[in-house]
C-alpha cells in the first residue's frame, strides 16, 4: 500500500460547496485504507464534530482545519497543528463571522497575522491564494504572495499544494508553483481538493453550485465542474498521479504526523461558579443543597438524605459542581424576576436538583431511577432542560446567560437544516430550469401526509400528474432529489440549547451571529456538542408555561387570589373528573385526539396515572403495541405478566408493560447484559433524529446478548420489538413526570379558574392542538361568557371582565399591534365620540384596519345612543378614512345612521370568521339544527346515549384531520357542533373514495356505525357528504 | 338610442365558431403556461358537470365528458373582428367596448331597419350568422345598453325612462368595477344595481369619491356619455391578384416593386418607415397554404429599391414551390431613422448598403452563418454561436461582441500568456485509430497520416451537460507524432468516452 493522506477535503458542511456528508468521506477513507484525513470546510468547522466521531469509530485520525475566505475571494486552506492552533482558528473564524453580514465573512489580514500560531497553511488549489496571485500578476505576484504566507505562518508552516484534476490550466499553474517552491525551499504537498466522496456526487456538487449562484444548470456554464475528478482518491491513484513528484505524496504523511490536534483534546471546561472566598464550589453546593432540602422535602428523612449524599459525592467526583450551581443561578434569576421555570430532562431524576428548586418532581417520592441522572461508568453528562414561558420571558432568561458569561462565553447550539422532500424538490426543480408553475406542482407532489400508503409513491404521484418518470429530465429530477436528502442546507439555531464555557467559548468552537438580534450560535448542533462532552443547558420555550404564568397573573389581578403552582391541591376531584371524561380541550399534552380517546379507558385517579398518560400516547409505545395491553391490564381484562421474571422489579409499576425509556434501558441491561454505556447508547439512539438506522446496529447487539442469557424465540422477539419500537420516540419517566405536573396545573386552572385560563391561552396562540374558535366554544360550553371585541374596552390581549372574558384586539385580522396600542393609549386619554373621532385621533390606524374593526363589530359600541350596527360602522369608516383637505380637517362629524341594512346572521358569521377566526355568537351548526334533526343527525352530546354498534349520522365543522404514520392509512376526523366534539374514523378505502370531500370539506355529514368502548365514542364512517352550512372560513388543524 | 352586442362566454364561443362540432359539448377553455393550465372560460353544459373557473386542467380531465381546448387568441381576434364587422353592417358609428362587447349608435336607423325591437332582432340574427350567440340590448344611453346586454339573456329593449328600474336586479359585477370598490360595496351588503342606486349620491361622493359617483351614476342607468367610435388602425398593406400565375421569380420582381413602391409612398405620406415586411404569396393549388416570408430589418427603411432587392434575395433563397396567383405585402410601420453623423465618427458603410451586402452573403452561405462567432459559456469544447452583427448606427457596442455575456469563471482561467502556441482546429474532428500502452497513446493514424507518438501529455479530462441527453465526456491528449511522410508534428487528439472513438482535433503550429 502506498502512503498518502488526504489533507484537503471539504464536506457538505461547506454549505453548497461540498457534496458529501463527513460520515461518507470517513467511510470511503476507511475503504481506501487511509489512516488519517483532514476536513477543511469553508469558513468553519461545522462538519468536524461529526467527522471526528465517525473517524474515531472507524479508527481513522481526523485532522481539523478550514478553508478561510479572504477579501480577494481566494481561500486559505488551514490545518490545525496544536490545541493552541485550534483555539486560534476558532477565534479567527469567530472574528470574521461576527463582524460581517451572513455569508459575507472574510478573514482579516491582521487577524491572520495575530492568530497564525499553531496553524499550517497550504497554498490551495484553483481557489487558493497562490493560484489567484499567479493568475493576476504572474510569477512576480506569486512570489510576493508566497513571501507573505511565509511571513504570516513561518517557513516551516507553509506547504505548496499541488492538485491534479486532469486539467491543462491547472497543470500550468502547478509548474509555476513548483518553481516557486524550489525558489523558497518550501515542501510540496499533493492533495486532491476533495469536494465529493465519489465520482457520482459531482452532479450534487453542480446542483449546489447552481443554488449558490442562483443559476440553472443550463446557464451556469463554466461555474460548473469541468470533470468528476474532485472525489476522494486512493493512495495508489494519488501516487500514480504524482509519480513525478513522490515527495509531494510523502509529505502528506510527514505533515499528518505533525498534526497533533484532534477534537479529542478540545480543551473545553465548564465555567466555574463564583463563590465567597472562604468557600469552594463543593462546599457551597453542599450547603445550599442542605439548606433547601429541608424546605423542599416534606418530610426530609433518611432516604432523602442518603440519596442527596450519593448524588453530591458523584457530582464532586465528576467535578460538576459548577454546572449545578450555574443552572441553579439561572433558575434563581428566573424566580427573582417572576419568570416561571421548571426543569426536566435527566435532572428530574435528581434529588439535588429538586432540593435546589431546579425541578418540581420529587424523585425520592416518585422512585425515579437515579442511574438515569448521572453515572460515573457511562461518562455521560447531565442533561437539564429548563422549561420557560415562550416569548419575551424566555428571551430574558437567555439574555441573562449572555450577560453573565459574555457574548463570547455563551451561545446557542446550532440546528442544521437539511434538505428534505419539499425543499430538495423545489431547489432541484429550479436548477433544472422548471418554471414556477411546474415547480409548484412538483413540490406538491412530494406527499405531505404523514402516512404514505402503497399508492403514495413519488412515481405514482408523478404519473397522476401526467408526468412521465421515464423522461430523462424527470428521472434526473427524482434522482437528484433523493441525492440531496439529509444534506445540510444552512445553519439555524436550536430552539433553546445553550452552551457555556469557562474562559472563552470562541476558543472551543467558532461562534457566529444568529439571525435573531443579540444572539450568537456555535457551529455545532446539540448532538455534536454532546458527543464532544460540551455541557448544554436547554432553555426551552413552552407555550403552556406562558399560559400558566399569565393565568396566575390574571387571577392575582382580577380575583385577588394567589395560586402557587408548587402547592396546588393534590388529587383534585374536578381535575380527575375532567380527565376521566376526556373533557380536556386546552389542557397540556392531554388534549389531542389520541390522548382524549385514551383517557376514558385510562380513568386516571392519581398523579402517577397522569405520568403514564404522558408517556403512553407516543409513537414508541403505540408502534410497540404497548397501549392496549397496558389499558386492558389496568381494567383487569388481562393478566399482568412479565416477559422474564428478572424484569418484575423494573416493570411492576407499569403492569409488566415497558412504557418509559428508563425501563427499556433496564430491559436491555438485564436481558441482553448491556453495560451502562451501551444502555446510554440505546437512550441516545431513542432521541436521535436518524434513530431507525442506529437501531439496526443496536438490535444485533441486543439479540446476541439475549442469546447468551438464554432468552430466545418469541420472548426475544417481544423484548426486541418493545425496545426497537422506542426508536419511534418515547418518553423517559422523569420527563413524563415533569410534563404531568404541567398537565395537572393546566387542568387545575381550567377547572377552577376558567376565565383566567381561557384569556391566557387565547393570548398565547398559536399553541396547542385546537384553534381559538374551538377553545372559545369549549369555554362557552363550560359556562364562560366571552364578550366580543369592543373598541371601547378591548386591549391588545384578551382581558377579564369578571366573570367574563373580553376578546382582545390581537384577534382582529390584519390589525397591527402598534396601531392597536396607539388606539388603546388614545382611548385612555378620552373616550372616543365617533368613528370620525377615532380616525382623527389615531392616525396610525390604516383604512383597512378600521374597515376590519367595523366588519367584526368592534366599532358598534362607540355611541350606544345610536345603536350602531356593523354596516353603520362600515358606512362611517369609509367617510372617516377619506382624509379631507386641511380646510375641513378640524371639523368632526358625528356618527349617523346609515342607509345600509343590518348584516344577516350568515353575513355576521362570515365577517366574524374572516375577521377574527372565530365567533362568540352561536355555533354555525346551531342555525341548521332543525334541518339536521330532519336528517336524523345526532348532536355530539347525544352520542353517549346511543347504543354501541348503532348506525348514526353526525355532522359538524371539521376541526381536525389526522392521518398518523402509525395508523396504517386510517384518517381521524373531529367534527364540532354546538354541543361538543364528535370523533370519526375513516378507513383507507372510504378515504380513497371520498378523498376530495374529506380533505376539502369544511362541514361534513358522516354516517357510520357508532363505536362506544369504555366511553370512548367514535363513528366508523361508511358514507361522507359535504354540508353547506355557511360560507364562513373555518380553520381545521390538519396533520397532512 | 344605442344597441350593445355582448357575447357571453366569449372565449368558448370564439373556439366553437371555428370548431362547430363543439357546440353541443361541455367545453372548458384553459390558458396558462403548460402544464399549469387553468380554466378561463366555460359553457353552461360544462358548468353543470362541475367545471369552475380557475380549475386546473388536471381536475377537469377527471370530470366526465368535458372537452378541453386551449384558449386561442387567433380565434378570439377573428371573432372580435367579425363582431365589429357585424356591427358596422348596421352603423358606421360603432364602439369597440371590449373583446366581447360592441356598442352601436342607432340614431336614424329606425327609418332603415324598423323599430328598435326589429333592429335588435336583426342584429341578433346577423350575429348568429357570423357564428356567435349574443345578447343584444337597446337603450337610450350606451352604458345602459352595454350593462343590459351583459346582464340579460337574448334581446332586450329598455324603453326610455325605465332604465333604472329595468337594471335594478342586475348584480354589481356587471358594472365591472375595480375590485376594491366591489369589496367595499359587498361589505355594505350592496349586491345589485338597484341597491346601489338607492344610496344617496352625495354620501357616495363623501365615501367613494368621484369614481364612486360615476359608478353610482351607471347603476342608476343615468349615463350621459356619447359613443367612443372605433377607428381602424393604420395598416400598410397592398394586394395584387394576378390574372396569370407566375412561375418564375423574375416577373415577381415587377409585382413586388409595384406593391412596395405603393407602400413606401403611403409610409412617406404618414411620415413612417418600416422595419418589417410580410410577404404572402398565394399559390395556385387549392388546399396548399400560402408561401409566407417575413423580412426583418435592423433599422427603419423606406427605400423601395432596397426593400425589393432584399425581398428578392430572400425569395431566391426560399422560393415558392408552386406558381403564385396572389401577392400580398404588408409593411409594419415605425418611426423613420434620424441620424446626426458625428464629425469624428469612424467612416462606415451606409447601413442600408451594409444590410444589402450582408443579405447577399447570407443568400450564399445561409443566414445562420453570418455574424461574429461568440464563445459559449460552457466547458463543452468548441462551443460557439454566431451572433448577428450589431448595427453601428443604432448600437454603440462593438460590432463583434466576444463573450459579452460570459459570466466570470469560478475556477479561474489561466492568463493568456500561458498559451503561446497557435492551435488550428480540424472541423469536424478527424476520426483516428489509436494504439495505447498502459493507457497512454503510442501510435495513431488518421486521414493519411500515421506514425508513432513520441510524446504524449495528458490525459485532460472533461465532461458535462450530464442532465441532458447529449452529455459529453472526453479525454484529451497533446501528442507529438512522428510520421514518415510529414516528419514531427504536435497534435491534439481526444477520445470520446461515450462513443468510445478517437479523434484528431487539431494541430499546434
Amino acid at each position: 500500500m502506498t502512503d498518502y493522506i488526504e489533507l484537503h477535503a471539504a464536506s457538505a458542511f461547506s454549505f453548497l460547496d461540498g457534496a458529501s456528508l463527513p460520515e461518507e468521506l470517513v467511510r470511503l477513507c476507511k475503504e481506501l485504507e487511509m489512516p488519517a484525513m483532514a476536513l477543511l470546510d469553508r469558513d468553519g468547522v461545522y462538519g468536524s464534530a461529526r467527522f471526528h466521531q465517525a473517524a474515531t469509530k472507524a479508527g481513522i485520525r481526523a485532522h481539523v482545519g478550514a478553508e478561510l475566505t479572504a477579501q480577494s475571494a481566494a481561500t486559505y486552506p488551514i490545518l490545525v497543528e496544536s490545541q493552541h492552533g485550534y483555539q486560534n482558528l476558532c477565534r479567527l473564524i469567530t472574528r470574521m463571522k461576527m463582524r460581517a453580514q451572513k455569508g459575507e465573512a472574510t478573514v482579516d489580514a491582521r487577524d491572520l497575522e495575530e492568530l497564525a500560531p499553531g496553524m499550517i497553511c497550504l497554498t490551495g488549489g484553483s481557489t487558493g491564494p497562490l493560484t489567484a496571485a499567479l493568475h493576476h500578476g504572474g510569477m512576480e505576484e506569486g512570489r510576493s504572495e508566497l513571501q507573505r504566507l511565509v511571513h504570516i505562518f513561518g517557513h516551516n508552516n507553509v506547504y505548496v499544494e499541488l492538485q491534479r484534476h486532469f486539467d491543462r490550466q491547472e497543470e500550468a499553474i502547478n509548474h509555476r508553483a513548483i518553481d516557486l517552491a524550489r525558489e523558497f525551499r518550501l515542501p510540496l504537498l499533493a492533495t486532491n481538493g476533495v469536494r465529493q466522496a465519489g465520482r457520482a456526487e459531482r452532479e450534487i456538487l453542480d446542483v449546489f453550485t447552481c443554488i449558490r449562484h442562483h443559476r440553472t444548470l443550463q446557464t451556469a456554464g463554466r461555474l460548473l465542474t469541468k470533470n468528476t475528478e474532485r472525489h476522494l482518491k486512493s493512495p495508489r491513484e494519488m501516487a500514480a498521479l504524482f509519480r513525478d513528484f513522490p515527495e509531494a505524496i510523502a509529505n502528506t504523511v510527514e505533515l499528518s504526523s505533525r498534526l497533533d490536534f484532534t477534537l479529542e483534546n478540545l480543551g473545553y471546561e465548564f465555567p466555574r461558579y463564583p463563590v465567597p472566598d472562604d468557600e469552594t464550589m463543593t462546599s457551597f453546593l453542599r450547603k445550599r443543597t442542605g439548606e433547601y432540602a429541608l424546605k423542599r422535602f416534606q418530610p426530609y428523612g433518611e432516604k432523602q438524605r442518603k440519596q442527596i449524599e450519593r448524588e453530591l459525592a458523584l457530582i464532586e467526583e465528576l467535578k460538576l459542581e459548577g454546572y449545578f450551581l450555574i443552572v441553579w443561578d439561572i433558575v434563581k434569576y428566573c424566580r427573582a424576576n417572576n419568570i416561571l421555570v421548571q426543569g426536566r430532562g435527566s435532572a428530574a431524576n435528581s434529588a439535588v436538583c429538586y432540593a435546589l428548586g431546579i425541578t418540581a418532581v420529587d424523585p425520592v417520592k416518585m422512585e425515579l431511577l437515579f442511574e438515569r441522572f448521572l453515572s460515573k461508568e457511562r461518562g455521560e453528562w447531565p442533561d437539564i432542560d429548563l422549561d420557560l414561558p415562550s416569548g419575551a420571558q424566555r428571551e430574558r432568561a437567555i439574555q441573562y446567560v449572555y450577560q453573565r458569561y459574555g457574548k463570547l462565553g455563551a451561545a446557542m447550539t446550532a440546528n442544521v437544516i437539511t434538505y428534505r422532500g419539499k425543499s430538495a424538490a423545489r431547489e432541484v426543480g429550479k436548477v433544472l430550469g422548471f418554471d414556477s408553475d411546474m415547480l409548484g406542482r412538483l413540490t406538491k407532489l412530494v406527499s405531505a401526509w404523514e402516512y404514505q400508503d402503497s399508492k403514495d409513491t413519488l412515481e405514482a404521484h408523478f404519473r397522476t400528474a401526467g408526468l412521465d418518470i421515464r423522461h430523462p429530465l424527470i428521472d434526473k429530477f427524482l434522482s437528484l432529489c433523493l441525492g440531496l436528502q439529509e444534506l445540510p442546507r444552512h445553519l439555524g439555531q436550536h430552539s433553546g440549547g445553550m452552551v457555556i464555557c469557562q474562559g472563552q467559548l470562541d476558543s472551543v468552537v467558532p461562534l457566529e451571529p444568529a439571525s435573531m438580534p443579540d444572539r450568537t450560535v456555535v457551529q455545532w448542533d446539540k448532538d455534536d456538542c454532546a458527543d464532544l462532552h460540551i455541557i448544554k443547558v436547554d432553555l426551552l420555550g413552552l407555550g403552556m408555561m406562558a399560559v400558566l404564568e399569565d393565568s396566575i397573573q390574571l387571577i392575582r389581578d382580577h380575583f385577588d387570589e394567589e395560586v402557587d403552582l408548587a402547592h396546588l391541591p393534590q388529587n383534585d376531584e374536578a381535575v380527575y373528573s375532567a380527565l376521566q371524561k376526556a373533557d380536556t380541550i386546552g389542557m397540556f399534552q392531554v388534549e389531542s385526539r389520541a390522548q382524549m380517546s385514551c383517557l376514558p379507558r385510562m380513568q386516571p385517579k392519581c398523579f402517577y396515572d397522569i405520568v403514564v398518560e404522558m408517556a403512553i400516547i407516543r409513537p414508541g409505545p403505540i408502534v410497540g403495541n404497548m397501549v392496549n395491553p397496558y389499558l386492558n391490564r389496568r381494567q383487569g381484562r388481562e393478566e399482568v405478566k412479565y416477559p422474564h421474571p428478572a424484569l418484575i422489579p423494573v416493570l411492576a409499576r407499569t403492569l409488566g408493560i415497558p412504557l418509559f425509556q428508563e425501563q427499556l434501558q433496564q430491559l436491555a441491561m438485564i436481558t441482553a447484559g448491556f453495560t451502562g454505556g451501551q444502555a446510554e447508547g440505546l437512550r441516545r439512539a431513542f432521541g436521535f433524529k436518524r434513530a431507525e438506522k442506529k437501531m439496526i446496529g443496536i438490535e444485533a447487539e441486543l439479540r446476541t446478548g439475549m442469546q447468551k442469557n438464554g432468552i430466545v424465540g418469541a420472548m426475544q422477539d417481544q423484548i426486541i420489538q418493545s425496545i426497537t419500537s422506542f426508536a419511534q420516540y418515547g418518553f423517559p419517566e422523569s420527563h413524563a413526570a415533569s410534563f404531568a405536573l404541567i398537565a395537572y396545573a393546566s387542568a387545575y386552572l381550567k377547572c377552577h379558574h376558567l376565565a383566567a385560563f381561557t384569556a391566557a391561552i387565547l393570548n398565547n396562540q398559536p399553541m396547542g392542538f385546537y384553534s381559538p374558535a374551538t377553545l372559545v366554544k369549549d369555554a362557552q360550553r363550560h359556562g364562560l361568557k366571552i364578550k366580543p371585541i369592543d373598541i371601547t374596552r378591548s386591549d391588545w390581549f384578551c382581558t377579564i371582565e369578571r366573570p367574563a372574558v373580553r376578546l382582545g384586539l390581537r384577534y382582529v385580522s390584519g390589525l397591527r399591534k402598534s396601531a392597536a396600542e396607539a388606539l388603546v393609549t388614545e382611548r385612555g386619554r378620552a373616550a372616543f365620540a365617533s368613528v370620525d373621532d377615532i380616525a382623527h385621533r389615531v392616525p396610525a390606524l390604516r383604512k383597512d384596519e378600521l374597515v376590519m374593526l367595523a366588519d367584526v363589530g368592534a366599532l358598534n359600541f362607540i355611541s350606544p345612543e345610536h345603536h350602531m350596527h356593523r354596516r353603520d360602522a362600515l358606512w362611517q369608516v369609509e367617510r372617516a378614512a377619506r382624509r379631507s383637505g386641511p380646510l375641513l380637517e378640524g371639523i368632526q362629524e358625528a356618527d349617523e345612521a346609515s342607509p345600509l341594512d343590518m348584516m344577516t346572521t350568515e353575513e355576521r358569521l362570515i365577517a366574524d370568521f374572516d375577521g377574527t377566526g372565530m365567533t362568540v355568537g352561536p355555533h354555525p351548526m346551531s342555525y341548521c339544527r332543525d334541518e339536521m334533526n330532519e336528517l336524523n343527525v345526532h348532536r355530539a352530546i347525544d352520542l353517549q346515549h346511543v347504543p354501541n354498534g348503532s348506525m348514526v349520522r353526525i355532522a359538524g365543522c371539521v376541526i381536525a384531520r389526522q392521518r398518523p404514520g402509525t395508523a396504517k392509512g386510517f384518517v381521524f376526523l373531529s367534527l364540532e357542533d354546538e354541543t361538543g366534539i364528535s370523533n370519526a374514523i375513516v378507513t383507507p378505502d372510504v378515504f380513497d373514495r371520498n378523498r376530495i370531500t374529506i380533505v376539502q370539506g369544511k362541514y361534513l355529514l358522516l354516517e357510520g356505525r357508532l363505536q362506544n368502548v369504555d366511553n370512548v365514542i367514535s363513528v366508523k364512517v361508511s358514507t361522507v357528504r359535504a354540508l353547506d352550512v355557511t360560507n364562513a372560513t373555518t380553520v381545521s388543524h390538519d396533520f397532512h | 338610442m344605442y344597441a350593445s352586442i355582448f357575447i357571453p362566454h366569449f372565449q368558448v364561443q370564439a373556439l366553437v365558431r371555428s370548431e362547430p362540432e363543439l357546440l353541443e359539448k361541455a367545453l372548458a377553455v384553459v390558458d396558462g403556461v403548460p402544464p399549469m393550465l387553468r380554466v378561463t372560460d366555460t359553457n353552461m353544459a360544462a358548468i353543470q358537470t362541475g367545471v369552475e373557473l380557475g380549475m386546473t386542467r388536471l381536475k377537469v380531465e377527471h370530470l366526465y365528458n368535458v372537452a378541453i381546448r386551449q384558449r386561442s387568441s387567433i380565434q378570439e381576434h377573428s371573432a372580435h373582428a367579425a363582431l365589429l364587422d357585424c356591427a358596422k353592417a348596421f352603423s358606421p358609428r360603432v364602439e369597440d367596448t371590449a373583446d366581447d362587447t360592441v356598442a352601436i349608435d342607432l340614431e336614424g336607423l329606425d327609418r332603415l331597419f324598423g323599430s328598435y325591437q326589429q333592429i335588435a332582432t336583426q342584429i341578433y340574427d346577423q350575429t348568429i350568422l357570423i357564428g356567435l350567440n349574443p345578447n343584444v340590448a337597446v337603450a337610450a344611453n350606451p352604458d345602459t345598453a352595454i350593462h343590459a346586454s351583459r346582464g340579460f339573456e337574448g334581446i332586450v329593449v329598455v324603453p326610455r325612462g325605465t332604465e333604472q328600474k329595468r337594471l335594478a336586479a342586475l348584480p354589481l359585477e356587471v358594472l365591472r368595477p375595480e375590485p376594491e370598490f366591489l369589496e367595499t360595496l359587498q361589505r355594505w351588503g350592496i349586491h345589485t344595481f338597484g341597491a346601489f342606486a338607492k344610496l344617496p349620491a352625495t354620501k357616495i361622493s363623501e365615501r367613494l369619491g368621484q369614481d364612486g359617483v360615476q359608478l353610482h351614476k351607471l347603476a342608476r342607468a343615468a349615463g350621459t356619455r356619447t359613443l367612443n367610435p372605433y377607428k381602424e388602425s393604420l395598416r400598410f398593406e397592398e394586394v395584387l391578384e394576378l390574372d396569370h400565375a407566375i412561375v418564375n421569380l423574375e416577373p415577381l420582381t415587377f409585382v413586388l416593386s409595384r406593391l412596395i413602391d405603393q407602400i413606401c409612398r403611403r409610409l412617406r405620406v404618414r411620415n413612417r418607415a418600416t422595419h418589417e415586411i410580410h410577404v404572402k404569396l398565394d399559390l395556385d393549388k387549392r388546399g396548399v397554404p400560402p408561401h409566407e416570408r417575413i423580412l426583418k430589418l435592423p433599422l427603419p427603411v423606406c427605400d423601395p429599391k432596397l426593400l425589393v432587392k432584399l425581398l428578392m434575395l430572400d425569395l431566391e433563397s426560399h422560393p415558392p414551390k408552386i406558381a403564385v396567383i396572389k401577392v400580398t405585402a404588408e409593411a409594419i410601420p415605425t418611426r423613420p431613422r434620424t441620424v446626426q453623423n458625428s464629425l469624428f465618427a469612424q467612416l462606415a458603410p451606409e447601413p442600408e448598403r451594409l444590410e444589402l451586402t450582408l443579405a447577399r452573403i447570407a443568400h450564399v452561405v445561409g443566414r445562420e452563418n453570418v455574424g461574429a462567432p461568440e464563445v459559449s459559456n460552457t466547458h463543452r469544447p468548441d462551443m460557439f454561436r454566431i451572433k448577428r452583427f450589431a448595427n453601428a448606427a443604432t448600437n454603440n457596442h462593438p460590432v463583434c461582441a466576444y463573450g459579452a455575456d460570459t459570466p466570470p469563471s469560478e475556477g479561474g482561467e489561466t492568463s493568456r500568456n500561458l498559451h503561446t502556441l497557435t492551435f488550428r482546429q480540424f472541423r469536424p474532428a478527424l476520426e483516428a485509430t489509436v494504439q495505447l500502452s498502459d493507457g497512454i497513446p503510442t501510435w495513431i493514424a488518421f486521414q493519411g497520416l500515421l506514425g508513432s507518438i513520441v510524446t504524449a501529455s495528458g490525459p485532460w479530462n472533461s465532461s458535462g451537460d450530464w442532465w441532458r441527453t447529449d452529455r459529453w465526456n472526453r479525454e484529451e491528449w497533446d501528442v507529438v507524432i512522428e510520421s514518415r511522410t510529414k516528419g514531427f508534428g504536435m497534435y491534439r487528439i481526444y477520445r470520446d468516452c461515450i462513443a468510445k472513438r478517437w479523434f484528431a482535433e487539431g494541430v499546434y503550429d
